[in-house]
């Protein structure tokens, strides 16, 4: 996707949690092989509806919870299913997270201040004493809370929720992280305050050669902070490559749909005839090959019995989808046509 | 078009330690048929306008000033036993969470006839129309025997609109009805709002923050801030020629994924509604504030016959901030 060095590799990572009982064990597939690379210095997103698992890819490179498939590698070194502590310290120290609620990521009892040194004291960065007033405060002026001695000495709910926000990611950065992951960061902010936080974001990949990781259901944000995208649905990766290619030339149905879905300023997702249909699946019950063929206005026979393969389209820009890959869906489309004429019927076409 | 519902010099004070006024002498007028959209941030007042119309306030809200003409009635003057043959009938809500509306212990079917045998609709008649109000929206009448769970968030939020629909009322309130749910969902449920709004012609009265949204499907549209409407016009005017400094700033804090241009936001939050800045309210976040400003209350100026907005750049034939 670019020249940069490459930060952070995640191949065919997968998380299936065990739902229902002893009974009835029905495991949910949030998240299956997804791969993809963030370089250094971009800011990567992944867009999906709720529950396409979007969340859960970044918890497990967080690893705040365990992959049941797969292997994250950060600047080259593999965090495979356990991690010992150290490991995990390691990864954390350069991989940092921040949340949707910029309320509940706030202890109420703690001041500003108590919170920035937390994470200094937690990596053994805290030793120089005198030196760790100076850190916090140029960590609340780098996220734009200036001068930081009105702030470090508040509690959060002196603060607005913008100001909390830049709190959480004034924490994230003062040890010094390489990748900030940031789930859904700016849903819970009003309008009129949620611009700053990206253009934050923005900024710090600006100046600091900061590598972000994005996860957002809103597409105008992600196109607004992105370089590159990545679609999820039903815990896959669908579609990725740089945001241009992606919004402009989109490859796959469920991209093309979502992007039709968008209210927009220069768009009117109601001016057109055709409505979208159904529901993404239950992860428990996911349709077999291509999990978005009930919703496809595109279906072809071979999708629904065959997975679709990853194809690159150039630039870095890849799908999932048999239309991009007709020689293999053929391929496929014949095997599926000899068994079924080796049946008592034989199918046309 | 008629004038359906005319909101004039509306203020709701909520009493408590100190007293808030949450909205503040608020003129509206909703026509026949049209979707009027009122935009504004979390805390401008717009939730607390569509409580005083349907008289959901609480015991500490109180209706402190103004009128709300709707068919005839001052429905700020009339008591709950006056207001309740209207409720449903003539006006309907549908709320952001569908979840917490529906009661999660009664078949969905129970819920769409209790509001229409409350009415006085035999029970037979009430369930038969039950089915066809589902299936007016695209829900397989076989859910009438489901419970709330069963459904998906866009299912429920369709069966609050069948709800809302049963006895054909002149307005629907719609707080925030699809913030909730994901861009698709939200897509779906939109146009059939606009179909059946096109099939049984009544007027709706839209609440959210998310302006393009509102762009897209609103005929007229209403921006709030710190509990006073800043600016009132069709669609198009709000979108091409935005006269308040405010409504600016919003529509440059909504990203595009079609183009790529650079956003700003709005420096600075909301005040406190507890007390709010006096002269113009949105002056200490105002990027072209005038002396003025921050001690006189802007009045409002009509633009155009249609689009008026209360900014003190538009006075003496000022063009405000174009």
């Amino acid at each position: 996707m670019s020249e940069e060095p490459i930060l952070l590799e995640v191949e065919g990572l997968g998380k299936v949690f065990a739902a229902g009982n002893a009974l009835n064990r029905r495991p949910v597939h949030a998240v299956a092989d997804v791969s993809f690379r963030i370089a250094r210095g971009r800011v990567t997103v992944i867009v999906g509806e709720s529950g396409s698992g979007k969340s859960t890819v970044a918890r497990l490179i967080a690893r705040l919870i365990e992959p049941t498939a797969g292997v994250v590698r950060f600047q080259g070194e593999a965090y495979v299913a356990k991690v010992r502590r150290r490991e995990l310290s390691r990864l954390r120290r350069r991989v940092q997270m921040i949340f949707q609620d910029p309320f509940g990521s706030l202890n109420p009892h703690h001041s500003v201040g108590y919170h920035l040194v937390r994470p200094l004291k937690n990596y053994g960065k805290a030793r120089a004493g005198a030196g760790v007033r100076g850190r916090v405060l140029q960590a609340l002026e780098a996220v734009g809370l200036t001068p930081g001695e009105d702030y470090i000495d508040k509690y959060p709910h002196e603060l607005s929720g913008g100001q909390r926000q830049r709190v959480v990611i004034a924490r994230a950065l003062i040890v010094e992280p390489l990748l900030l992951l940031a789930d859904e960061p700016t849903s819970m902010l009003d309008v009129s305050i949620r611009m700053g936080i990206l253009n934050l974001m923005r900024q710090l990949r600006r100046d600091r050669g900061l590598s972000f990781l994005f996860i957002t259901h809103d597409l105008a944000s992600a196109r607004y902070v992105g370089d590159d995208l990545l679609v999820m649905y039903a815990g896959q990766l669908v579609e990725g490559g740089p945001a241009d290619d992606v919004v402009e030339r989109p490859a796959h149905p469920y991209t093309r749909l979502l992007l039709s879905a968008v209210p927009d300023v220069v768009h009117n997702p109601f001016a057109s005839d055709r409505a979208p249909t159904g529901e993404p699946p239950n992860l428990a019950q996911l349709p077999t090959g291509c999990h978005f063929h009930p919703r496809c206005p595109q279906v072809m026979e071979v999708c629904k019995r065959v997975a679709p393969r990853r194809v690159e389209l150039g630039g870095g820009h890849f799908a999932a989808c048999h239309l991009n890959d007709m020689d293999y869906a053929a391929r496929q489309d014949g095997t599926i046509a000899q068994e079924a004429g080796n049946g008592a019927s034989r199918r046309k076409g | 078009m008629t004038v359906l519902c005319d909101i004039r010099n509306l203020s709701v004070t909520y009493h408590g330690d100190v007293d808030v006024k949450a909205v503040q002498d608020v003129n509206l007028t909703i026509r026949r048929g049209e979707i009027f959209g009122l935009a504004g941030e979390s805390g401008c007042g717009k939730s607390t306008i569509v409580l005083a119309l349907t008289r959901l306030l609480d015991r500490d809200g109180e209706i402190s000033g103004g009128e709300i003409l709707f068919d005839g009635q001052d429905l700020a003057r009339l008591s709950d036993a006056g207001m309740r043959p209207l409720r449903w009938s003539k006006i309907s809500l549908v709320t952001q969470s569908a979840m917490s509306s529906l009661n999660p212990v009664l078949t969905i079917g129970e819920q769409i006839c209790d509001g229409m045998v409350a009415h006085g609709v035999t029970a037979r008649e009430a369930w038969s129309r039950a089915g066809e109000l589902l299936r007016l929206v695209e829900v397989d009448p076989g859910r009438l025997r489901s419970y709330p769970h069963e459904l998906s968030g866009g299912m429920r939020q369709r069966v609050m609109i069948a709800m809302a629909l049963a006895l054909r009322p002149q307005l629907i309130v719609m707080d925030e009805p699809t913030t909730a749910l994901d861009v698709v969902v939200q897509q779906q449920i939109i146009r059939k709002v606009k179909e059946l709004q096109r099939e049984f012609d009544f007027a709706v009265l839209f609440i959210t923050h998310d302006m393009s949204l509102l762009l897209a499907i609103a005929d007229r549209i209403a921006i709030m801030y710190a509990g006073e409407i800043v600016e009132v016009g069709v669609a198009a005017e709000i979108r091409d020629a935005p006269r308040h400094p405010y409504t600016k700033g919003l529509l440059q804090s909504f990203p595009s994924v079609f183009e790529k241009r650079e956003l700003i936001g709005i420096p600075g939050s909301p005040p406190s509604m507890v007390s709010p800045p006096t002269g113009c309210r949105f002056a200490p976040r105002c990027p072209v504030r005038l002396d003025e400003c921050a001690s006189v209350a802007p009045p409002t100026v009509d633009v155009s016959p249609t689009h008026r907005a209360a900014c003190h750049l538009l006075g003496e034939g000022g063009q405000g901030c174009v």
